[in-house]
């Protein structure tokens, strides 16, 4: 039985709060570490996370808002936030991985939700997270470890979710259900990641 | 070939020799696994920035010092989380 996305409208906007949360501890742990160490690869990661953040947050906001005012705009506007704030987010963290590498020698009608995520840009967002989940998952391989493994999982799940969003645009609407889910989950794996680095010590 | 240490590490390894060890250069020199001139140069620095302090021939981490290796142990770990170069 297909799940009809104007359910589950309204988790949504829940999920993409507590993940826009997330995002932002993820951030401020980064800030820590490039206050404390000055490498370059911590502060694109801080702001890469930061604009992630930001995205979601806007998206959450804008959408929760268009419910109360019954404006539908809202949710365009937010999901252009959350797109242009996104990509630029990708591409930080994405970036964090290229300086560390190359650079340092050392109530509103269902359907409008469903319409809201292109597939063009959900493609391109794809293809700049899919590269950094690429990157994680070599990392891990080199080198396994319990919190390599929680972040290669979050990546990967984060990819998936934009391959739903991205398939759902154009067929199978129930995706979209299932990319919220698994951006959620990716987000939660981020978390566990920075409790256990808070707990360090 | 030796694997790459980087600067940082050193220190954190340091300054971990003299909080889990006795504050002896011979244990700082064993856990830092440095020369002997290497480890005098980096404890010199380490005394400037009021990181750690000499006592009767000891090193002891002062308080600011031991909050520096909390955060660069946190550090560390979330370049290890995602697979950055410590």
């Amino acid at each position: 039985m297909p799940i009809k996305p104007m359910l589950f409208f309204g988790y949504d906007i829940i999920m993409s709060f507590i993940s826009s949360f997330v995002a932002f501890i993820v951030g401020y742990q980064a800030y820590r570490a490039h206050t404390i160490t000055r490498k370059k690869s911590f502060l694109a990661l801080e702001l890469g996370f930061i604009f992630t953040g930001i995205g979601l947050l806007a998206d959450s906001i804008l959408s929760y808002a268009a419910i109360l005012s019954r404006v539908s705009h809202f949710l365009g506007i937010g999901y252009l936030a959350y797109f242009i704030s996104t990509i630029i987010g990708y591409a930080l963290i994405l970036g964090s991985y290229i300086i560390d590498r190359v650079m340092v020698e050392e109530a509103v009608p269902a359907i409008v939700p469903i319409m809201r995520y292109g597939a063009l840009s959900e493609s391109i967002l794809l293809v700049l997270i899919g590269v950094v989940a690429i990157q994680s998952m070599i990392n891990l391989l080199m080198d396994r470890s319990l919190n390599k493994f929680l972040i290669s999982i979050a990546f990967a799940s984060i990819f998936l979710s934009h391959l739903c969003f991205m398939i759902q645009a154009l067929a199978f609407a129930s995706l979209l259900v299932i990319g919220h889910i698994l951006r959620f989950i990716g987000f939660m794996m981020f978390a566990v990641s920075i409790i256990r680095v808070v707990k360090t010590g | 070939m030796k694997p790459y240490r980087s600067r940082l590490k050193i220190i954190l390894d340091i300054l971990t020799a003299i909080n889990e060890e006795s504050g002896k250069i011979s244990k700082i020199l064993l856990y830092a696994n440095l020369s002997y001139d290497r480890l005098m140069k980096y404890l010199k620095e380490l005394l400037e920035k009021e990181l750690i302090e000499e006592k009767m021939g000891e090193y002891k981490l002062t308080e600011k010092g031991y909050k520096f290796l909390e955060e660069l142990k946190r550090a560390e770990k979330l370049a290890e989380a995602f697979g950055f170069r410590f």
